[in-house]
């Protein structure tokens, strides 16, 4: 059973925050999610390949060659803030 | 005139009995009256008018136009449109504007068809009642009190109100074939690889795939058709030949050997689906199909490898939203660590952190081997099922979702229904081959029931081919 302490850590990881009342909530949905996920265990997987390739035939690298990218000015628009075609961030050394 | 098909109205644009303009603002119109089911995030009405103008006058002037000239289609929000909003129907993403098109997008565009607006849905794709939309749920059109499915909702519930003559959904484990479904519209999830998801946010990357919801089974395939194709800016994308999805119009299902999981029919418990599903069964039979009842034991576990691989991914692809490059920042954080916890929480609703949760515990030391690898196993278990199961049929059919639609207001009964609706669907994503949705019936309070036809990988012709064939039976 997961506990209040390991979600909180998880969360942390995740980089969300969840108040007490959030968080027995989560906690509830998430026993049950695991509890689902749990049956995994029924089937016995000795000796069976994971799944790690595409069903279908592809080629995984293309040819390295440089294409005209996204224009700068029209990306940064996007951005909540930017200053001299860069992306601005809260200052992290002072 | 909204009433038309795809393949209509495109015939009357062009014989010029209709012109573009006349057919977006039949659209518009419609979407007017049916702004009570909040099926679109964004209605691109004075664009939609000024193209539809233009491809008239190209067409008066006698140049050549393309395929889907002048008609009027619904996109989901999560599929990027230059210069029209894309927001995943989440409050990280209302301002965001894309600055390119998707490839799918691409594709319509270059056979002239007009952006009426973005479909509402799940937010980032998570749900299957579009209930988790920032926007609001969407209503059923059969009955407003009912939820539309999901994540797909707006765009599925667009098609069935007739607000464009079809749309684009996304389906990572059942997305497009389940609201299709609850909406009584066409849905498909095409075979992993051969729709590009260039430009599509992603959610799960190993399970999403693109494709159209339409008023009936000859427009899906046609859209199908112009949305496939190798894209090398998606690096799973399909290399190989591409064959004709043209409707044989003569198809027969005599000789076809029909496979039923026999597990999916324990599973039902809602009798008006159950007995709609021995209904068509039947008619399949009385058309000359074989059905073979089969044992898929391993399917059932497709919705506990969804959530494992599925939340792993998602907690992976939606680490880029930061507060930094695009999408919603907090104004009030202390550092640059505060900021990414302040936007991310003020930002994702409830749905989608829950998610992110659980992926990254599938994804942490000591979880990893425990869920992640044996999810991927488990993957190749099922996608073993399915490749034994079509050495025996040609075609797998189920219900598409074990019950209709819910009520937007949850009642005990329905809270179940809600957990369950993927379990018919999502084993065809984990295995990565094609199915299809159909309109089957309805229930006894008048909700849309849909069949799914299940395809081997790359089955596509067969797969529109003997849903043409179903469709005009059932007429």
């Amino acid at each position: 059973m997961i506990t209040l302490d390991e979600i909180k850590k998880i969360s942390k990881l995740s980089r969300i925050e969840f108040d007490d009342q959030e968080l027995k909530e989560i906690q509830s949905e998430f026993r049950a999610i695991l509890n689902t996920i749990d049956r995994l265990n029924e089937l016995d997987t000795e000796g069976v390949e994971p799944t790690y390739r595409p069903p279908l035939d592809v080629e995984e690298l293309r040819e390295d060659i440089v294409k005209p990218s996204l224009d700068r000015e029209k990306i940064l628009q996007n951005a909540p803030e930017h200053e001299d075609g860069a992306f601005k961030a809260p200052t992290i050394v002072e | 005139m909204h009433k038309k098909t795809l393949k209509e109205i495109i015939g009357l644009l062009e014989k010029k009995e209709v012109s573009s303009e006349e057919a977006v603002k039949s659209c518009l119109d419609n979407i007017e009256k049916n702004k009570h089911l909040n099926a679109l995030n964004y209605v691109n009405a004075d664009n939609a008018i000024k193209q539809a103008r233009e491809i008239d006058a190209r067409r008066a002037r006698g140049e050549r136009v393309g395929a889907l000239a002048g008609a009027p289609l619904i996109i989901k929000d999560n599929i990027c449109t230059e210069g029209i909003p894309t927001t995943c129907s989440s409050k990280m993403l209302q301002n965001f504007i894309p600055v390119y098109n998707a490839t799918v997008v691409e594709k319509l565009l270059a056979e002239d068809a007009i952006i009426l607006g973005k479909a509402n849905m799940d937010e980032f794709a998570m749900g299957s009642s579009n209930l988790s939309s920032y926007t609001g749920p969407v209503r059923n059109p059969y009955n407003n009190d009912y939820v539309s499915g999901g994540s797909s909702g707006g765009s599925c519930a667009s098609v069935s109100a007739n607000l464009a003559y079809a749309a684009l959904g996304s389906d990572t484990g059942g997305s497009i074939r389940q609201p299709a479904s609850f909406c009584g519209a066409v849905g498909v999830k095409p075979t992993y690889g051969t729709v590009s998801r260039h430009g599509l946010i992603a959610l799960s990357s190993s399970f999403d795939q693109i494709g159209p919801i339409t008023k009936n089974v000859e427009d899906a395939a046609f859209m199908t058709q112009i949305i496939s194709g190798y894209d090398e800016r998606d690096n799973i994308s399909y290399r190989g030949e591409y064959p004709s999805l043209e409707i044989d119009h003569e198809f027969s299902f005599k000789d076809k050997k029909i496979g039923v999981p026999k597990e999916f029919l324990d599973l039902l418990l809602d009798q008006d689906v159950k007995a709609i599903t021995r209904k068509q069964l039947d008619l399949l039979s009385d058309e000359g199909a074989q059905i073979i009842e089969m044992s898929m034991k391993t399917l059932e576990y497709a919705i506990p490898v969804y959530y494992v691989l599925g939340c792993a991914e998602a907690a992976s692809n939606l680490g880029r939203f930061d507060g930094i490059k695009y999408g919603y920042r907090s104004q009030d954080f202390e550092d640059l660590i505060d900021l990414y916890f302040k936007s991310r929480t003020q930002g994702f609703g409830k749905d989608v952190k829950l998610r992110i949760l659980v992926g990254n515990f599938a994804l942490s030391k000591g979880n990893f081997d425990a869920y992640f690898k044996k999810a991927q196993k488990v993957q190749t278990l099922i996608k073993q099922e399915f490749d034994q199961a079509f050495e025996k049929c040609d075609l797998i059919i189920t219900p598409t979702t074990p019950t209709p639609a819910f009520k937007i207001n949850l009642d005990q009964e329905d809270a179940q229904s809600r957990y369950i609706c993927d379990v018919f669907t999502a084993p065809v994503n984990i295995a990565g081959n094609a199915a299809i949705s159909v309109p089957a019936g309805a229930s006894s309070k008048g909700l849309p029931i849909g069949l799914q036809i299940i395809a081997p990988s790359l089955g596509e012709k067969l797969m529109f081919d003997a849903a043409y064939a179903f469709e005009r039976i059932r007429q």
